[in-house]
């Protein structure tokens, strides 16, 4: 009896199967590391974890679930091994004007921000990339997932694995430490203010409040 | 209603969580209380900004190294395995894994990798530039703080996010031991033999190091 290992068949290709995925996993990617490079590194280690997995992408929402789930976790993994290791890339550099706020936790984040992450956002995005980068890892996470990947907090618990109670005082710590941030960066920085504005002028009139 | 007690639910508010009769409740006394409003407004100009944020293209051809994976795992699984077959593509996955960290560049020490281009994917670059990530890679026999880089980029040529600037300094720590310093380099400067030249300064000392556009190695002048 021949067993054949690795089907042929165009439709259960690996790549194909990820196909319909491949925009989250990478936005996703993005997100949480925050530069290009170490969101690369972060889809391969990903792609490898979930390959023995691949008969079970169905393309329903639990698939979906799962695969944030699998790329959080493996963030989580290579954020610690990245940490641990002697090997830290030095490329990055910190916002120093805001280094009496960095504890060791954000250090690290902070210094994934290098030159390539910010091109091709307006300057007012640009400055928010940054602000957020700011946040301790713990506040960036659920606000990042929430606030911009959409994702709804009792879906959160599932993905991160951690309390409803924990994740939305997260979220609203890290909210206001994030606006905290803005608001003094603006007294710095008038014109930035009036850029942040105009963003704040068209969420007024669009559909976002009709919640 | 208190100020205080509605606060307590303004980021549920915001984010549509409460139930029907409590998220009237909040509406009513924002209606009401102009400080609360404001707060909302804050959150709410907030979060929009946040939703709002794109996500820049990655030249990384995931599907392209989907196929690598299967490849390899197929291989791996394979009961006709064949020392030849699989030690190829092992080793392929290999250079793969590592050519993502390892643009071109090598100073104090090679790093064990075989460079392997990828190719961007034509969908995402159209641009006729090139970009190419320089690793400098450099042992400090101590963390040092504050440590300052200035790198000076010949004509027609710039780091990505830095749009026409000759000239980025920033400052940043380095860890005991090698420290690699990335370049995302965009050119159209036709001339391979230009320079980048990049200065580390700490305190008084200073290094140089000059790296060709062509660059397979890199050479420290002072």
């Amino acid at each position: 009896m021949t067993i054949h290992f690795g089907n042929k068949n165009k439709n259960n290709k690996f790549s194909n199967l990820i196909l319909p995925y491949l925009g989250q996993i990478k936005r996703l990617a993005f997100r949480l590391t925050g530069n290009t490079h170490d969101a690369e590194d972060l889809i391969q280690e990903f792609l490898i974890k979930i390959y023995p997995h691949k008969a079970s992408l169905d393309l329903s929402n639990k698939s979906r679930s799962w695969i944030t789930k699998v790329i959080y976790n493996t963030y989580i993994d290579l954020w610690r091994k990245k940490r641990n290791s002697p090997l830290e890339l030095a490329e990055s550099y910190c916002i120093s004007e805001r280094s009496d706020e960095i504890d060791e936790f954000n250090a690290h984040v902070c210094t994934t921000l290098n030159p390539q992450t910010l091109i091709s956002l307006s300057q007012s995005q640009r400055q928010l990339t940054e602000f957020l980068f700011l946040l301790s890892n713990e506040h960036r996470i659920v606000i990042t997932m929430h606030d911009i990947e959409g994702y709804t907090l009792p879906e959160l618990t599932e993905i991160i694995n951690t309390p409803l109670g924990t994740l939305k005082s997260r979220l609203h710590r890290g909210r206001e430490k994030l606006r905290n941030i803005i608001i003094e960066q603006n007294k710095n920085n008038p014109n930035l203010e009036l850029e942040n504005q105009e963003i704040v002028n068209r969420g007024i009139e669009g559909q976002y409040y009709e919640m | 209603m208190k100020c205080n007690y509605a606060k307590l639910f303004i980021h549920d508010y915001v984010d549509g969580y409460l139930a029907d009769e409590q998220q009237s409740i909040i509406e009513s006394h924002i209606l009401e209380c102009a400080e609360c409003k404001s707060e909302v407004r804050a959150f709410k100009q907030q979060k929009l900004a946040l939703s709002e944020l794109p996500t820049p293209e990655l030249t990384f051809d995931t599907l392209m190294f989907a196929e690598n994976v299967t490849n390899i795992a197929e291989k791996k699984y394979s009961p006709e395995k064949n020392g030849v077959g699989s030690t190829v593509s092992l080793s392929i996955a290999a250079s793969l894994l590592l050519s993502v960290i390892v643009g071109l560049l090598f100073i104090g020490e090679k790093p064990n990798a075989t460079p392997v281009e990828f190719h961007p994917n034509n969908e995402i670059f159209t641009i006729n530039e090139q970009k190419k990530n320089f690793n400098l890679v450099f042992n400090s026999p101590k963390a040092l703080n504050n440590v300052t880089f200035t790198v000076i980029l010949p004509d027609d040529t710039e780091l990505a996010g830095h749009p026409g600037e000759k000239q980025v300094i920033w400052t940043a720590q380095l860890i005991q031991g090698r420290n690699i310093l990335t370049l995302p380099v965009i050119s159209s400067n036709q001339n391979e033999n230009e320079l980048i030249i990049t200065k580390i300064n700490y305190a008084d000392n200073s290094k140089v190091f000059e790296i060709e556009l062509n660059a397979k190695r890199s050479k420290q002048i002072t």
